[in-house]
């Protein structure tokens, strides 16, 4: 320990220019978020540029520090006067975490609560968040950058491997546009990105540990490129299937799920379309489902499904698409949307087929009503943090412009949210805009995301010509993620066909 | 006796060049041992597999009697002083900052002596090392690396590019400083080795044509000029320790390798007659090297 302090001292004396930029770079940041927070008070008082530069900035700066202080030590190489000296590599590795974890983990951390306060969240009921959010960037971001400079000798050499990572993942993007890392999986999205991360970091710490104990500098750069493919192919290598029995093991609640049943919307008949495309090779299915039997006080909403079509002669065609992309859910309105072979349908489409399938569901109960006055009063709302609702405008033919704005600290809670902007005063509340508010969720069960930003920000607007007295949050937390198998039997698919 | 370094059948290959093939070296305790070659002969490579700094292919080096691979730095590290002409140094560390840096390092650092290098070496303590001179940065490479007495001080090619007052006062600062100690010097100049290296091995192409104490060097080598009364016809078939024979219608000019006095001398009688003139010269270092490196390159 003492020869790491040491050591830590020596960087701390040699890079004092770099720390006093990443100092700098972290008051930014902390200043800017902490101004940010009076957008909750005046929606005028928008700082998105400046807030977007610090957080582009605060990243470069810490790559730069990590940089330089692992370069302290160069690695690969066979000249630097520190491997003939009696360095011990567990010393020198512990003074450049220490160096880390005190120059940038600390100020940021330190940041993160001065911003907290200033949005009026208590950050020692936020320990969880700011602790997570330190682990994530240090696993996602802090420690990878520290095992590429470790098997890197140089800026050149490390620009050269940043090249040549951002040349490989803009071709696998390109080339495999379904499978880049957690883009089209929602709230799941979460299991494909921590997948990747735990990937990143284990490889991260392997690096690091194998390389400053024993300087095998090409060995390691090839675990750097499996772990560098692994994340990439991450999203692949994850069935979703799979995805959801894990975020289901998760679930808070047990809920009694055998009245829940899976039927063919006949009310909603006329949403149903059979889409032959051009070629014939492919035709697209669009069938409405009814969710019935939901307990009292608990939404559905579907989240994904897989299915099959089942010819009367028993022969059987799988839905060709990702199951998060056969359904549609919009609230109460459920549509499967999958695509079967030309061929197939064509020899099925006047006879009565099954379609045979399981539906994955989110259920959400647990209902709360929070009310937020005009007047710009920040008030503490479950699932959203902490929200204001503002009203300008007045007089004119426009009428009025009411905003909900929000703050959520370290993530925005997975809820389902509906926003009522309300007149009272009536026998009648009326519902001005019944909306969930347009935000990223994730089921994620930590308590915070991987985001450099300690606070989200959201809103949602309507204009009404008359005075409305103040803002409904209907929120409905998730409860339990399950599976339900149905039948869809006696379809004639041809009836619905799109000519 | 026991040796400070070792190497057995050791091996090192980059690639398809096999750099070294086969080292066999051993180094006594005590010892100033000069390990000369030509440029690319694989001397830094064995420094460099002896400081566990690359590992060999086939083979094994020793270093205080234990596996190269397995040096520790609390147990070894801290007893071996190494410097090299090629090092990269913390350019930006003044050179009071670099003894002071590396002092915690040493449990046995001395302070006086730390001291009284950076006066015998004139070094400006707050001169940054980015700032010095090549021969400068060498002394400041070498106070740094005697002021905690080591038992073994590893030079490799320390005196390169260094003028001969800049050699002399380094060659004089390290045989004051390392009293007791194992040096072992590499170097491309035997000139630069011979007025102080107890031992001496040349190696070339990745290969020791010899290695031993250089009194015994000295002394085994000797020039033999025969001077025949007639013309003799060429012979062949000289004994195999005559090295470089050069002959003309009445003069046989030879190395012997093995002289042996009385020994000797009765072998050239046998061979050219009793009545041939023989001059016998003892020889500089230089010229046994360069015979030697002939014989052995033709050998190969």
């Amino acid at each position: 320990m003492r020869q790491a302090l040491h050591i830590l001292k020596k960087d701390a004396r040699h890079l004092w220019f770099e720390i006093v930029i990443v100092l700098a770079v972290t008051a930014a940041f902390a200043f800017v978020g902490a101004r940010r927070a009076f957008w909750l008070d005046d929606p005028n008082a928008n700082r998105s540029v400046a807030w977007t530069m610090v957080q582009i900035l605060l990243p470069l700066a810490w790559w730069i520090l990590i940089a330089r202080v692992v370069y302290s030590e160069t690695l690969p190489g066979d000249r630097q006067f520190w491997t003939t000296r009696p360095y011990r590599w567990t010393s020198l590795l512990g003074a450049k975490l220490l160096f880390i974890a005190m120059f940038v983990n600390l100020p940021w951390f330190i940041a993160d609560v001065i911003i907290l306060r200033a949005y009026g969240f208590a950050p020692e009921s936020q320990l969880a968040g700011l602790f997570t959010a330190q682990l994530l960037i240090s696993v996602a971001f802090l420690l990878p950058v520290a095992a590429v400079c470790a098997v890197t000798s140089g800026f050149v050499q490390l620009l050269s491997a940043g090249f040549v990572l951002f040349v490989v993942v803009l071709a696998w993007n390109t080339a495999f546009p379904q499978l880049v890392l957690g883009a089209t999986w929602g709230a799941f999205n979460w299991i494909a990105v921590y997948c990747a991360i735990l990937v990143a970091g284990f490889g991260a710490l392997v690096i690091l540990i194998w390389q400053y104990a024993r300087r095998k500098t090409w060995s390691n750069r090839a675990v750097a490129a499996v772990a560098a493919i692994t994340v990439l192919a991450g999203a692949a290598l994850i069935p979703w299937t799979s995805a959801f029995a894990v975020q289901s093991r998760l679930s808070k609640q047990q809920i009694d799920v055998h009245s829940i049943q899976v039927l063919f919307d006949s009310d909603r008949k006329w949403l149903a379309r059979v889409r032959p495309d051009r070629f014939g090779t492919a035709v697209g299915i669009e069938l409405p489902l009814k969710i019935d039997g939901v307990p009292p006080g608990i939404e559905a909403k579907a989240e994904g499904l897989t299915m099959q079509v089942v010819g009367p002669d028993g022969t059987t065609r799988q839905g060709a698409r990702r199951p998060w992309m056969q359904i549609d859910s919009d609230r109460q309105l459920s549509t499967l949307m999958s695509e079967v072979d030309g061929p197939f349908y064509q020899s099925v489409k006047d006879k009565a087929v099954k379609i045979r399938g399981t539906l994955y569901l989110t259920l959400f109960g647990n209902r709360r009503t929070t009310l937020i006055p005009f007047g710009g009063e920040r008030i503490a709302t479950r699932g959203m943090g902490i929200c204001s609702a503002h009203r300008t405008g007045g007089g004119s033919s426009m009428g009025y412009i009411y905003l909900l704005l929000c703050a959520s600290p370290f993530r925005t809670a997975p809820d389902l949210i509906t926003v009522h902007f309300e007149e009272r005063g009536k026998d009648v509340f009326r519902e001005i805009r019944p909306d969930a508010v347009r935000r990223m969720i994730s089921y994620s069960p930590l308590p915070a995301d991987l985001d450099i930003s300690p606070v989200s920000q959201y809103f949602t607007l309507t204009q009404f010509p008359r005075e409305l007295s103040d803002v409904a949050i209907d929120d409905a937390e998730p409860l339990e993620h399950v599976t339900r198998e149905f039948e869809l039997d006696g379809l004639r698919l041809g009836e619905f066909e799109v000519k | 006796m026991s040796h400070t370094l070792r190497t057995i059948g050791l091996r090192k290959r980059f690639g398809r060049t096999m750099v070294l093939d086969g080292l066999d070296m051993a180094v006594p305790e005590g010892a100033i041992y000069g390990l000369v070659g030509p440029n690319g002969a694989g001397k830094s490579t064995t420094i460099k597999i002896l400081m566990n700094i690359h590992k060999a292919s086939g083979g094994r080096a020793e270093v205080f009697g234990r596996d190269s691979r397995k040096i520790s730095p609390r147990r070894d590290l801290t007893r071996i002083g190494y410097v090299s002409e090629n090092q990269e140094f913390p350019e930006w560390m003044t050179v009071e900052y670099f003894m002071a840096y590396l002092k915690p390092f040493y449990p046995a650092w001395d302070d006086e002596r730390a001291e009284e290098l950076l006066r015998q070496f004139e070094l400006p303590r707050d001169r940054k090392l980015m700032h010095l001179s090549h021969g400068m940065r060498m002394k400041a490479a070498l106070a740094s690396s005697l002021a905690y007495r080591p038992q073994l001080i590893v030079l490799d090619e320390p005196f390169t590019g260094l003028d001969s007052l800049v050699r002399d006062e380094l060659i004089e600062g390290l045989l004051e400083s390392a009293e007791g100690a194992t040096i072992f010097i590499s170097s491309h100049d035997l000139a630069e080795i011979e007025s102080f290296a107890s031992h001496v091995g040349y190696l070339d192409r990745g290969r020791m044509q010899f290695s031993e104490e250089m009194s015994s060097l000295i002394q085994r080598f000797r020039e033999v000029e025969v001077t025949l009364e007639a013309p003799a016809p060429r012979a062949n078939g000289w004994p195999p320790t005559w090295l470089s024979v050069e002959q003309s219608a009445a003069l046989v000019r030879f190395v012997d390798a093995q002289f042996d006095g009385e020994k000797s001398m009765a072998d050239v009688r046998r061979v050219f007659g009793e009545e041939s003139a023989v001059a016998v010269r003892p020889m500089p270092l230089r010229q046994i090297f360069v015979t030697l490196a002939r014989a052995g390159r033709k050998a190969a």
